[in-house]
């Protein structure tokens, strides 16, 4: 088995990121690595879509303390590695996952010592050393915000997600420039929801990027969602997880 | 009449801001329309060319004159007269819609949108809507509530699909458009199938909400989002758009 994969899955609102990053997850798990799956949006998404179903306990509230300045700082003693092992909680197929402090009704005090809990251990991951057999992938918020501003720093592989729409495109293409600007190692288009070779065309041309991976739009990942189901438990035979599951071969020989 | 758009990625918030803009303007408003994403695209919603929209100049800190009040907090009022502010970074949209933008985050630099945040509520704030409409797009990340651009809009439209997620996630929206003080909250059911309907209207039932209007799944908006144009332009006289002038109505009782 070749080295670790560490992805961070980004696009426009609702371009199907939760949907690549879950089921990309579970696969990557069935490959025998130890993965840890990071849901970096503020509102629900990669728990359902990894098969965990409706998390709401916000997590890492109790890595963080408030320092002398009134911010909230990982306790001493808590790194990386010790925050993924002692707060991340296990989903199907062995996956860890750990998520962002989600808007909720615990009020904002809770969110924002989740949320600066995560930001921290994102950073303590990326270190040299830490986690270091471990794959990581993480579901980014909707947009380039979370690109422009290192909320991935584990990752030297960018999946830009795309639907065949001219804003999915234009945001594609803001994003691909952020993560250039970050030394992104790879930058791979996955085009989703395609219907026909023209709406693949018309991705590839604007992106000016070949797709590394060409998910058809399946009627099968809308049932799973309105179950609130994995996609991977819904319908594993769907051309949908086909897609990904060659992605997921693919990206072990990178 | 101040009304911002929230709910999850993809639900449709641009599509239905941009419109309910453009059939504001329609009925003789004078509309000011605020693009609150960090990664700007209301423009081609509005109905300008894609090369253009990211012209406008973002509205960052320095709008504001930040003083002590008598209680050890602060007071943000506009460092230049509202008017000046508008002019300067606006662009003119179809319609006769004036455009601002909030900015991008790739230009903010300091790791957080914070100040762009702040100049987007006093502005808000201090725009005179008794002859005006202002209609914010947001971003699908709560930021606008926990950073309280949104206060001082009146009406908060949260959009949703037929699914779990979506409704879940208007359902969180909700909670902290509350909290915020928000005088209207109210659900906005979009891209609804046959047999859709009833899902978002029981949720609103059991959960107290409002549901101010049903959107159907329109085959025209997605053919004006493949041709980069505004579904008002597109396909004025469709049922999606009808049932953004039927919001519309509601919203101007
Ligand atoms: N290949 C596909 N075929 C059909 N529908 C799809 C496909 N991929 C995603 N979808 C649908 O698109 C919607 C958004 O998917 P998903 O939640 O994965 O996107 P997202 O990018 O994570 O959204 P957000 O920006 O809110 O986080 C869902 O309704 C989902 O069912
Ligand atoms: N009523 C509708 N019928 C069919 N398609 C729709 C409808 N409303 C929106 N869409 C389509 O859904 C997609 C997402 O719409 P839009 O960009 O407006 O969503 P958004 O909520 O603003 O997304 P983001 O979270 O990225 O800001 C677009 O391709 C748009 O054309
Ligand atoms: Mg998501
Ligand atoms: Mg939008």
């Amino acid at each position: 088995m070749g080295e670790v994969i560490r992805v961070a899955v980004v696009g426009k609102g609702g371009s199907g990121k939760s949907t690549v990053a879950g089921t990309l997850s579970r696969l990557v798990a069935r490959q025998g690595r130890k993965t840890l799956a990071l849901d970096s949006d503020p509102m629900p998404g990669l728990a359902l879509s990894l098969g965990l179903g409706h998390i709401t306990e916000p997590m890492l509230t109790a890595a963080v303390e408030k320092d002398l300045n009134g911010r909230w700082q990982l306790k001493k003693g808590i790194g990386g590695a010790r925050a993924v092992s002692q707060f991340s909680i296990e989903g199907p197929d062995g996956v860890r996952f750990l998520q962002f402090g989600k808007a909720d009704e615990l009020g904002l005090g809770t969110m924002f010592a989740s949320v600066s809990g995560f930001g921290q251990v994102v950073h303590r991951i990326a270190e040299d050393g830490v986690l270091s057999d471990w794959s990581i992938i993480g579901d980014l918020s909707a947009g380039t915000r979370q690109t422009a501003y290192d909320w991935a720093p584990y990752a030297d592989t960018y999946l830009v997600v795309v639907e065949p729409t001219w804003k999915s495109v234009l945001t594609g293409r803001r994003i691909v420039r952020l993560a250039e600007q970050r030394g992104a190692e790879h930058i791979h288009l996955i085009a989703n929801k395609i219907e026909s070779n023209g709406d693949l065309d018309v991705i590839e041309e604007r992106m000016d990027l070949a797709a590394r991976c060409v998910i058809s739009r399946d009627p099968m990942v809308t049932t799973a969602d309105a179950a609130g189901v994995a996609l991977i438990d819904h319908a594993p035979e769907s051309s949908a997880v086909a897609s990904i599951a060659s992605l997921a071969e693919g990206l072990e020989g990178d | 009449m101040k009304v911002a758009f929230a709910g999850k990625g993809g639900s449709g918030k641009t599509t239905v801001s941009g419109t309910t803009a453009r059939v504001l303007a329609d009925e003789g408003f004078d509309v000011i329309a605020i693009d609150g994403d960090a990664n700007p695209n209301l423009g081609t919603t509005l109905g300008l060319p894609r090369e253009s929209f990211d012209s406008g100049s973002p509205l960052t800190r320095d709008l504001l004159r930040v003083n002590g009040d008598n209680r050890g907090g602060s007071v943000s009022t506009l460092a230049k007269p509202l008017e000046e502010i508008i002019s300067e970074h606006s662009i003119l949209a179809p319609g006769g819609i004036t455009l601002l933008t909030m900015g991008r985050a790739e230009q903010a630099g300091s790791g957080c949108m914070c100040s762009n945040h702040a100049a987007v509520r006093v502005i808000i704030r201090e725009i005179d809507d008794s002859d005006k409409a202002v209609v914010l797009d947001m971003e699908a990340s709560p930021e606008h509530m926990t950073r309280a651009s949104t206060e001082h809009v009146e009406h908060m439209l949260l959009v949703a699909e037929a699914y779990f997620k979506s409704l879940e996630t208007a359902r969180r929206y909700h909670r902290l458009a509350t909290d915020l003080g928000i005088p209207n909250v109210s659900v906005v059911a979009n891209k609804v199938q046959p047999g859709d309907d009833n899902v978002v209207a029981e949720y609103c039932k059991a959960h107290g909400f409002d549901l101010i209007a049903s959107i159907p799944n329109e085959p025209k908006f997605a053919e004006a989002e493949r041709l980069g144009a505004a579904p008002f332009d597109v396909a004025p006289e469709s049922p999606g758009v009808l049932a953004i002038r039927g919001l519309v109505k509601e919203l101007t009782g």
